[in-house]
């Protein structure tokens, strides 16, 4: 039995994916390699092709299901329809009579099936955990001379990989405003709402593990900025206050009067821009690791990763944000690519020319965030190596600045927990 | 509160049972004139007389079966099988006698008690020196349990004799002379089906019966000297089992090792950690580890003896190992 | 003190003995029919031992009995339908169908009960002298056993203990000449087999086993001997086994000469002569009429009963291994 995943995938860009179609129903054949299901991830359409040639058997994530990176969406058993016309049948696995492991696998004590793929060898506990964490076995290294993945390897990649508490995750449309911004909202509170502006690269997806970590009870809205996830390629935006602008316009037409304002890098320097327009009642704002509060920036790290189009170009670049690389899996590089056509490609590579001339910050936010009197926390990684963790120190009297080790330019991905808590912290103080 | 020894502890006990029912009689070799090889029965024939503290010819097998019927029709007997390593003699008044009756005829009742001491350690052979807790556990409708502090001796002997199943009640010959604290409370019962936790932990969870439990809490300080935080839990009641403070221990630490002092293959132990793997499956971090006797006769010598019997270091070592 | 049945009773043992014939005729059949369940054990032609000797007890006396028991079974006054129903395995048996014929049990009648270990009903009688003797009381407990289970390490501990301690027991030893396919002399030195209680301690007589007022007149003594705190005794009823060991006997090591010879002295017609000058023709026929009658009526609603469905322990039953394993 071999399951179909959405293997190698984590961290900031993919999260979660939407089941599109499936292209085989169960009981077919299929070949190793031969396109099963299309998922959609944050942007684009991904083909999953079958890991092993067989029998779809099951098909476990419907069409328009949203669910967990690592999430089995279907099961391919070994054989051939003719040989088992039980399988034609759409039967769950559990009451196909003639499913009989193979006896390779039988003797847990060998590790590796002489042939086939290789059999992850985990602890039940491991299993159930990463299972309900939504992560795929096969990207964990065991740590145990057994060879078997237990709960504290499951741990380490959890703190290395935040991921999603409960998957699936409910499927939320996603709202095209008007000004063509897009929105997705999470959650089920109907308070004051969470409004996430992600950093230059990324999308609203790139919150995920945070939002996963908020809870339900809160309300979130993410944001995608302009020339970045679904939102169009080129808003023509060249500086904070035009992207500042065009998210007052959308986050109007969607309602929404009052928020608690959370953006990170490129969306730190947006947020601080939009909370001192007004045009929206910001009640807290946290930003984290925010761009307009210093001149520097990377920017070879700007250039490198507007430019490359392949995994082994991007990689070093996606390295370089965090502070546990092993977080950039090659999965992980893949995933980001396929996020990001080529014409969100070039429309990046022309907003940081205009925001990060030359490797530079032209945006200064200082004053602006002097001005917004607010709750306001900075939130920045020790290891941070896009922009330096000192701009922590333009914020102001009245800025609340928290420093997290052995973190780097990705707070909210690498130490999900504690940045989740600062920022509902933050949201009290505004009563 | 008095101090007293085990066995000091199940005198008061049947001395306690018996002045409160006069249905109470204990039957077995040795047991009356002398008061037991184990002295448990001390000064009991005095006091209550030869009717209901009889000394037997050596026929086991009978006596197990008449307890079984005695217990059927109006009296509740207290039978003392001198050693674990005869209750072969006994499994027939068991296995097709005690075992059957509740279920096929509905309305009986078979309130006795089967005393016995098992176990090694005193250099008594292979013949005087075995645990053979999986035989008796093994039946449907008895119950088995196997104390190890003189308080639980004197509680949980209380409680089987009136209970109005079959009890197998397990003792150790090492535990006799163990001293501890006493309730001198006539009611004060220990129930059955309950496990005890001795020591709390967070790291490993060691089950333990009988004498196992003391090398388990011996076990349990080596670890700590490591910085390992292991929880001892004693069984006290080998069946029916304490599920959910199995299930609850292995909730927290994750890791389990089982300790008998019977046989490994088909034992106790395995008995257990199939239970283990049928109700806490999913919060293994490891798999079950069991310490036991090997699959062997128990030696003469000290140090064969010593070298066959389960102990401290190697229930740690057991424990690290999980961990690993 | 009385040792000898009143007309009565022995009409009544009459019947009781044609109830049973009659049980295990239509149990023949019904097995030919395949209507039932596993080997049956027969008692054809030893009626007298079980009918006559349970007819001493009392409502309070104990009974343990073999895998042959259906003359115990009605003698100790089970009742024919609840029995009916337990052989064919029906929710309304004595036993709900749980038992079977071999183990049926029946706490409020005494008998408890049938016991299909070779030798198993002699330590479960004197367990329940013992019981008696410790509470006091002046009933008595009877162990029917065979010449097989005679031979069994057991029947010697406990008829030790039986005559050490002189316990209310009586030991009737249902000499049917065979263990399973062996003959005794096969089995023992010994024809007579009572010769052992000399070693117990316990007074011995052999009766015949066909003759239901013997068997009475016999027990009465050694029951009256148990209620008086005399201790036990060992009745020795020679008899014959006429329909093999069990429906899944296959025969062959009877002689014809033997069962042609037991045959004339069936037990029913050895009661009908005995009877004969006391009571009439017809009124003899009128009674066995009867007890076939109800024997059949037991059948037929015995077969028109339901089957017994499967219930799942609860977490008190002795059976539950646990709270959850049920």
């Amino acid at each position: 039995m071999t399951d179909i995943t959405v293997v190698g995938a984590g961290g900031e860009y993919m999260e979660s994916v939407v089941v599109v179609s499936w292209h085989k129903k169960p009981g077919d054949s299929v070949t190793a390699g031969e396109l099963v299901v299309t998922v959609e991830t944050a942007k684009a359409a991904t083909e999953i092709e079958a890991p092993t040639s067989g029998i779809l058997t099951e098909i476990r994530a419907q069409i328009g299901e949203e669910v967990a990176i690592g999430t089995v969406l279907g099961t391919i058993r070994d054989g051939t329809a003719e040989s088992a016309p039980a399988a034609k049948a759409n039967t769950p696995v559990a009451t196909a009579p003639t499913a009989p492991a193979a006896p390779s696998a039988l003797p847990v004590a060998s590790p590796v099936a002489a042939s086939g793929p290789a059999r992850i060898t985990a602890s039940p506990l491991a299993r159930r955990i990463a299972a309900r964490r939504g992560i795929d076995l096969s990207a964990i290294a065991p740590s145990s001379p057994s060879g078997r993945i237990k709960l504290r390897d499951v741990d380490a990649f959890t703190h290395a990989h935040p991921a999603p508490a409960a998957a699936p995750v409910r499927a939320a449309a996603p709202t095209s405003t008007a000004s063509g911004v897009n929105l997705t909202r999470r959650g089920s509170g109907t308070g004051t709402p969470f409004v996430f502006l992600h950093g230059f690269g990324a999308d609203g997806f790139s919150w995920q593990p945070l939002v996963a970590t908020l809870g339900a009870d809160h309300a979130a809205v993410l944001v995608d900025l302009p020339g970045h996830g679904r939102s169009p390629a080129d808003a023509g935006a060249g500086s904070f206050e035009d992207l500042a602008a065009v998210v007052a316009q959308a986050l109007a037409e969607a309602g929404i009067e009052e928020c608690h304002l959370v953006g990170h890098s490129l969306g730190g320097g947006v947020a601080i821009a939009l909370a001192e327009t007004g045009r929206v009642n910001v009640r807290s704002l946290t930003l984290i690791a925010p761009a307009g509060l210093g001149p520097e920036i990377d920017g070879d790290f700007l250039d490198g990763f507007c430019r490359a189009t392949q995994a082994e170009s991007l990689k070093p670049w996606l390295m370089r944000l965090f502070s546990d690389t092993s977080i950039v899996s090659l999965g992980y590089v893949q995933a980001t690519l396929k996020a990001r056509g080529d014409d969100l490609r070039q429309a990046q590579a022309v907003l940081a020319g205009r925001l990060f001339p030359n490797g530079t910050q032209a945006g200064e936010m200082r004053a602006a965030l002097r001005r917004v009197a607010v709750p306001q926390k900075i939130i920045w990684g020790e290891g941070d190596r896009i922009i330096p963790m000192r701009h922590a120190l333009g914020a102001g009297p009245e800025a609340a600045i928290h420093l997290l080790p052995n973190v780097g330019h990705m707070p909210h991905v690498e130490a999900p927990a504690t940045v989740a808590r600062l920022i509902l912290q933050n949201a009290r103080c505004a009563g | 509160m008095a101090m007293m020894r085990y066995a000091e502890a199940l005198n008061q006990a049947l001395r306690e049972e018996m002045q409160r029912d006069p249905s109470v009689f204990l039957f077995g070799e040795d047991i009356g004139r002398y008061g037991g090889v184990f002295k448990v029965t001390k000064g009991l024939m005095d006091e209550f007389g030869e009717s209901r503290v009889r000394d037997t010819p050596i026929s086991e097998q009978a006596l197990a079966a008449m307890a079984v019927t005695a217990s059927m029709t109006g009296t509740r007997p207290v039978l003392e099988i001198m050693y674990a390593d005869f209750m072969p003699l006994v499994l027939d008044a068991l296995i097709n006698q005690a075992s059957i009756y509740e279920y096929l005829w509905q309305n009986v009742t078979m309130p006795f008690v089967l005393r016995t001491q098992g176990g090694g350690g005193a250099g008594a052979g292979a013949q005087h020196s075995k645990s053979l807790d999986s035989l008796v556990a093994h039946i449907p409708g008895i119950k088995v349990v196997a104390p190890v502090t003189p308080a639980d001796a004197k509680g949980l002997l209380k409680s089987a004799i009136r209970d109005s199943q079959p009890v197998v009640f397990l003792e150790h010959k090492l535990l006799y002379n163990l001293r501890d604290e006493v309730s001198d409370d006539p009611e004060l019962l220990v129930p059955i089906g309950k496990a005890k936790t001795v020591r709390e932990g967070t790291d490993v969870s060691i089950f333990a019966t009988s004498r196992m439990v003391l090398e388990s809490q011996k076990a349990a300080e080596l670890l700590a000297q490591d910085g390992i935080s292991a929880e001892v839990i004693d069984l006290r009641t080998l069946r029916p089992l304490d599920l959910d403070a199995i299930t609850a221990s292995i909730a927290k630490t994750h890791h389990a090792v089982v300790v008998n002092e019977g046989w490994r293959f088909c034992g106790y132990a395995a008995e257990l950690s199939a239970t283990i793997m049928d109700f806490a499956f999913d919060d293994l971090d490891a798999p079950v580890a069991r310490v036991t006797l090997p699959d062997m006769p128990v030696p003469y010598a000290e140090p064969l003896e010593l070298s066959v019997l389960p102990n401290a270091a190697r229930i740690a070592d057991a424990a690290r190992a999980t961990l690993k | 003190m009385k040792n000898s049945p009143s007309l009565d009773e022995q009409l009544e043992m009459h019947r009781k003995m044609v109830v049973v014939r009659r049980l295990e005729e239509r149990l023949g059949e019904l097995h030919k029919a395949g209507k039932t369940r596993g080997p049956i054990h027969r008692c054809d032609g030893q009626e007298a031992v079980g009918i006559g000797a349970t007819a001493v007890l009392g409502a309070s006396d104990f009974v343990t009995s073999t895998h042959r028991g259906h003359a115990h079974y009605i003698g100790k006054g089970v009742d024919i339908r609840g029995v009916t129903a337990e052989i064919l395995g029906r929710a309304t048996g004595t036993c709900g169908g749980r038992a079977g014929h071999m183990l049926i049990g029946d706490r409020d009648k005494g008998m408890i009960g049938g016991n299909a270990i070779v030798g198993g009903s002699i330590p479960a009688a004197t367990g329940m002298a013992l019981s008696i003797q410790v509470r006091g009381t002046a009933d008595v407990a009877m162990c029917f056993f065979g010449d097989g289970a005679a031979q069994t390490g057991i029947c010697h501990e406990s008829m030790n203990m039986a005559g050490l301690w002189k316990l209310p027991v009586v030991f009737i030893l249902e000499h049917n000449q065979f263990g399973l396919t062996v003959h005794h002399t096969v089995q023992s030195p010994v024809a007579d087999l009572s010769l052992r209680a000399a070693g117990y301690a316990m007074p011995a007589e052999i009766v015949d086993g066909n003759d239901t007022v013997a068997m009475y007149r016999a027990v009465a003594t050694a029951v009256e001997r148990a209620r008086r705190g005399e201790g036990p005794t060992l009745i020795e009823a020679k008899t014959y086994r006429m329909q093999g060991f069990s429906t899944s006997d296959m025969g062959g090591y009877q002689s014809d000469a033997d069962l042609a010879d037991w045959n004339r002295r069936d037990p029913i017609q050895v009661s009908r002569g005995a009877l004969a000058d006391s009571v009439s023709t017809e009124r003899l026929d009128q009674i066995e009429a009867g007890a076939v009658a109800e024997v059949d009526a037991a059948v037929e609603e015995a077969l028109a009963a339901p089957l017994p469905t499967f219930e799942l322990f609860t977490r008190s039953s002795p059976y539950a291994t646990a709270p959850e394993a049920v």
